[in-house]
């Protein structure tokens, strides 16, 4: 029985953080109408500047983390600006696979160059995480899993408040559904796609952040790794749908956590995305799917 | 001095008919990232074959094609109804999966893989498969259902609106461009005598999609000018791998966006019958 | 004043619209008509920045200022409304939040004003609407909906208001309502509506003039009891053409 909580527990918060990162696509790609493959280095930059401004620059953390999540999303923006945008400008002759296949380029392009830099073998996290457990009667906690959920918690209450109450929520969504109305209501397309993609990209430093800080593990490898988890988590949610990211986030952390703990590590992988064909199998468009836009790529 | 361009042209051609296998698949409009799972399918079953029943070289390896081809038909029919970037992601997924399936289980041999296979695909039977699958793509290209896959590929509304259904041009397409890969990667067992699971991993499927996205997936002499020129620099400049996927990242991206149809466009494939008509004219 | 200037545009190298020139006063209503591919709403987009080739000439709104080259949320916040065709209503946003993009707008181009007064101004104008405040707009009927297109519009308090086609879909009484609809929001708030319409009859109802458009250029101006002219309009849409003299001989006219 403990072993069950133990492992929901481990598998919620790491379930969590995979829903981080869906929830960054999805915002992306209902916003500016694009998937953007190269968010998910998003998740291996900021740990990354971390290492580098907490390490080599020897800051302190008060300074390093805002500054590693600024450089972060300059990086991202601009790979958006040189990449992908040069597409979205009507006229240009290109297939939709195009847009798709730059931003995959670019995030080739961006974790091999950071392995050349620092090396293809991973790195220790640059900070101190307690890894002393904690005990309820026969329950081990770890504390960085509950920090992690805690974390996730707040940011995705946090991201559900923008999205719905706030007026950039509401810029976004008119954009996201009608770029042309959102436009005859004095609404910039360009800035309500930039503010997007920041905000999908500090929600993909903080999974990072998250990630490397629980498994002690930094690597120039590490986006696409969860980056691939966090577009089979929004696959399975239903593309479109923000709690269904959430939600299907949470599933496959579990179900995953489950697999290990009762069968072996070795069928992570399988698990993993073995979920994501069952549920195609019966849900061909994901869980939580709705039509919005029309016809897209 | 033979042996030592037949060790540079064996794996490029084998490369080249997984590519125009990928070029298959690309017709129809789906982009698959994971092409090199159903390459690493047909080395497997077709190693397995070999080995374990004594099967001739030629028979495993056509079965281990119709193998690849039929996990290509169970995957294209389970993920028809995902739009080409969700396909392209689950193609990725599937891709990993197998990988890590490959690498886990006992009889694939896990991390050491397969060793022991029968070399018995020189030049000679490289050249003549891939001399095959090049007539065999080629007659699809003519075919009606080459016409199908293009008018999917080009508008899925328009073509259901002439009759077409999408869905069979996309999974037809796959099931032929899976086989093909299949074809390449039982070629590729019986080559090297031995194969693990690092031949169909991820790099593997970048290359296949870099080479054919630069080379041109408008027309197969794309999959194979992108094979030709992409494949062969390794043996000129010796990169390491992070500097090789760098600089074909950059690559890729930048041609997406300077000259997304690739190298071969459909126009040069125009410009060039129409010199060539006036030249035998 | 709302200047057209000898404004051309095209959809990538086909031209749709040449030289139009005409002008629209405050409290005025333009109505542009003519065959389907004329360019009516080709004009519209050309004023609004949606059109993305603009080969010459110039908008000028009516404070004065040059709207060529502008981008359309740029063009919208100097007090251009515009309600596209099908309405333009955000499906997924409710009507509250409809309204409130448009109250945002407001508070753009006047930061004094108050947004929850003037959205009970609006409600006092379109009482339909105040009953159904939190329903996403989608759920609407076609005429609500187009209530709602044009009462976002005015939160804004626009100088200029352009529809596209706003009779499309609309039952035969909706239309007259929003006949009468414009035709008090011109008289009242003195604003310059500018519509493109293929229902004579609304147009006949709410216009002081009517342009004809055909191929992309105007073909008449005329005011509205003109409209009336049967022979006229047929001329207008079709043409002078051998096969139109042929119709009208074999019909006896």
């Amino acid at each position: 029985m403990e072993f069950f909580i133990q492992l929901l527990v481990g598998g919620l918060s790491i379930g969590g953080t995979y829903a981080l990162v869906a929830l960054g696509f999805v915002l992306i790609f209902g916003v500016a109408n694009v998937l953007n493959i190269a968010h998910a280095q998003s998740i291996m930059l900021a740990p990354f500047f971390l290492f580098i401004l907490i390490e080599q620059a020897k800051l302190p953390l008060s300074l390093a983390a805002p500054l590693a999540l600024f450089m972060s999303v300059l990086i991202a923006m601009f790979v958006y600006y040189a990449a992908i945008r040069p597409f979205l400008i009507i006229g240009k002759r290109s297939g939709y696979l195009a847009p798709f296949i730059t931003s995959f380029g670019a995030s080739l392009f961006i974790e091999n160059i950071f392995a050349t830099i620092f090396g293809s073998s991973s790195h220790p996290f640059p900070l101190e995480i307690q890894r002393e457990v904690w005990r309820l009667g026969n329950i081990i906690f770890v504390p960085m899993q509950i920090y992690s959920m805690v974390c996730v918690f707040i940011a995705t209450v946090f991201l559900a408040w923008v999205v719905n109450r706030s007026a950039i929520g509401r810029s976004m969504r008119a954009v996201a559904e009608n770029p042309i109305v959102a436009a005859s209501q004095g609404i910039s397309a360009r800035i309500t796609i930039m503010l997007t993609i920041s905000i999908a990209t500090l929600l993909a430093a903080i999974s990072g952040i998250l990630f490397s800080a629980a498994n002690n593990e930094l690597s120039a490898f590490m986006g696409m790794e969860y980056g691939l988890k966090g577009l089979v988590v929004m696959i399975i949610g239903g593309v479109n749908s923000l709690p269904g990211a959430v939600v299907a986030g949470l599933m496959l952390g579990v179900t995953e956590s489950f697999a290990v703990g009762y069968l072996s590590s070795s069928y992570s992988m399988v698990i993993s995305f073995g979920l994501l064909f069952v549920i195609l199998l019966f849900r061909p468009n994901g869980l939580f799917a709705s039509a919005s836009r029309e016809a897209r790529p | 001095m033979n042996g030592f361009y037949e060790s540079i042209a064996i794996p490029v051609l084998i490369d080249a008919i997984a590519v125009l296998g990928l070029y298959v698949i690309a017709s129809s409009g789906r982009l698959s990232i994971g092409h090199a799972a159903f390459f690493g399918v047909g080395c497997y079953t077709s190693a397995l074959l070999s080995t374990q029943l004594l099967m001739p070289y030629w028979a495993s390896i056509l079965v281990g094609a119709l193998s690849a081809g039929s996990f290509g038909l169970i995957f294209g029919l389970v993920a028809e109804r995902l739009s080409h970037w969700f396909f392209a992601i689950a193609t990725l997924a599937f891709s990993v999966m197998l990988t890590g399936i490959v690498s886990s289980v006992e009889i694939f041999g896990g991390a050491t893989g397969i060793y022991g296979i029968p070399i018995s695909v020189g030049l000679s039977e490289t050249l003549f498969s891939t001399i095959f699958v090049l007539i065999l793509v080629y007659f699809i290209d003519r075919s009606s259902f080459g016409r199908s896959m293009r008018a999917v590929r080009d508008s899925e509304i328009a073509a259901e609106a002439v009759g077409i259904n999408p869905a069979f041009a996309h999974i037809g397409s796959f099931v032929i461009g899976t086989s093909i890969a299949g074809l390449a990667g039982g070629l590729w067992a019986h080559y090297l005598g031995v194969i693990k699971p690092v031949d169909m991993s991820l790099d593997r499927s970048l290359f296949f999609l870099i080479y054919l996205a630069v080379g041109g997936m408008e027309h197969w002499a794309g999959a194979l000018l992108g094979t030709f020129t992409l494949g062969l620099l390794p043996e000129v400049i010796r990169f390491s791998r992070e500097y090789r996927l760098a600089f074909f990242g950059l690559l890729l991206a930048g041609f997406m966006v300077l000259r997304p149809s690739g190298l071969v466009s459909r126009e040069l494939i125009n410009w060039t019958s129409k010199i060539a008509k006036k030249i035998w004219a | 004043m709302f200047l057209v200037q000898n404004l051309s545009s095209s959809y990538g190298p086909a031209p749709v619209i040449q030289e139009i020139n005409f002008e629209v006063a405050p409290g005025e209503i333009c109505v542009v008509m003519g065959p389907n591919g004329a360019g009516k709403s080709t004009l519209l987009k050309t004023i609004m920045g949606i059109v993305p080739h603009v080969l010459s000439g110039n908008v000028i709104g009516v404070e004065g200022s040059s709207l060529c080259q502008m981008q359309t949320h740029a063009i919208s916040s100097l007090g251009i409304a515009y309600v596209p065709e099908g309405r333009g209503i955000l499906n997924s946003l409710t009507v509250l939040e409809n309204l409130q993009l448009g109250a945002a707008l407001l508070k753009k181009r006047y930061p004094k004003e108050n947004v929850a007064s003037n959205i009970s101004r609006v409600f006092d104008g379109f009482p339909m609407l105040r009953d159904r405040t939190q329903e996403p707009a989608g759920l609407l009927s076609g005429g609500q909906q187009q209530m709602l297109a044009i009462a976002r519009a005015l939160i804004s308090k626009p100088s200029v208001l352009l529809l596209d086609e706003p009779s499309l879909g609309l039952a035969p009484m909706i239309r007259l309502e929003v006949a009468d609809l414009l035709r008090k929001v011109a008289d009242t708030d003195r604003v310059a509506v500018l519509l493109a319409e293929q229902d004579i009859g609304l147009a006949k109802r709410c216009a002081d003039k009517a342009l004809v458009l055909r191929r992309g250029s105007i073909v008449a101006k005329l005011n509205p009891t003109e409209l009336n002219d049967q022979n006229r309009m047929r001329e207008l849409y079709l043409g002078s053409s051998p096969s139109n003299d042929f119709a009208n001989d074999k019909l006896g006219r």
